[in-house]
């Protein structure tokens, strides 16, 4: 029996597999397979604004809260450094988006609502202050804050 | 044969296969590819209510434990988490096999955990190492721990 995209996903998704795999293509859910596969390439987009999102939360978190420094931030601060380092390497065309000066305004902005929701900050800076390369270099952590 | 592949660049490669699939050219698809991706469409739904999950027993963890800072934005994000996890499961009804399972709470508690520790800064060994809030309790709006010091 057919279940729909619509009735349940998670089931439509093993049968639509199944179906693949043993390339009976006539009775394919064709238009929702390919607007997956399109958002496949979307998804991956989402994955590097998230972490790159999260890891600059955290660097502000880690500069504006210096009493709270400790090993779990520096663990987070890391992985999200190997995790958009491994996105990268595995799907060269995002580079071009870390360029792009509205994808850093919504990652910006992304991580300045994170760190709101925990803490309130009044303070933080209205753009992001760090280069890329600083931003994804492992030896890079910012000083406390100063009163500029 | 395709001229992008998916280990080069998912992006580029994913544009190509819907194009071939919406053209009916089967021969010419990524087959194991796809369907491995689609097989993906389905765990990114259990993904998204493992992660609403973690959050709403986080938020549960810290209300219990930061009688302090209780709030209307820590009760907000708690009723959303409930109505979001309430609307994905009707949507989804599958879903609810996942919240049979032990290993899927286990691997939920332990992902509550982490987020309640690194948001607090509560030691992890101040934290139950299992949820101690029966399944109806979790997902009931009106449910909200008291502190640790009275009884759950």
């Amino acid at each position: 029996m057919k279940s729909s995209y619509e009735s349940d996903v998670v089931v439509w998704a093993q049968e639509q597999a199944r179906l693949l795999r043993a390339g009976q293509f006539s009775l394919l859910d064709i238009e929702h397979i390919a607007e997956e596969i399109e958002d496949v390439g979307k998804s991956e987009k989402r994955e590097l604004r998230n972490r790159m999102s999260l890891l600059l939360a955290h660097l502000l978190k880690w500069q504006y809260q210096p009493e709270r420094r400790g090993n779990s931030w520096r663990r987070t601060i890391k992985e999200q450094r190997k995790a958009i380092l491994d996105c990268l390497d595995e799907t060269p065309s995002l580079k071009p988006d870390m360029q792009d000066p509205q994808w850093r305004e919504r990652v910006w902005a992304d991580a300045i609502s994170a760190v709101l929701k925990e803490v309130e900050l009044d303070n933080l800076p209205e753009n992001c202050p760090w280069f890329i390369s600083e931003i994804l270099q492992f030896e890079f952590y910012p000083d406390a804050a100063r009163n500029n | 044969m395709g001229t992008m592949t998916y280990e080069t660049d998912v992006i580029n490669w994913s544009k190509e296969q819907a194009r071939l699939l919406r053209n009916g050219q089967f021969d010419a698809l990524d087959i194991e590819h796809i369907a491995d991706e689609i097989e993906d469409v389905g765990k990114s739904e259990q993904r998204e209510l493992e992660n609403r999950m973690a959050v709403l027993l986080s938020h549960l963890l810290k209300w219990q434990h930061q009688p302090e800072r209780r709030g209307s934005s820590c009760q907000r994000t708690i009723k959303e988490q409930r109505k979001a996890i309430a609307r994905r499961i009707a949507k989804t009804p599958s879903l609810k096999s996942d919240l049979q399972d032990s290993d899927w709470w286990e691997g939920v508690w332990g992902d509550a955990l982490i987020k309640a520790a690194d948001e607090t800064g509560i030691a992890f060994d101040q934290l139950p190492t299992a949820c101690p809030w029966s399944e109806e309790r979790v997902f009931s709006d009106d449910f909200f721990p008291d502190d640790c010091l009275e009884a759950t």
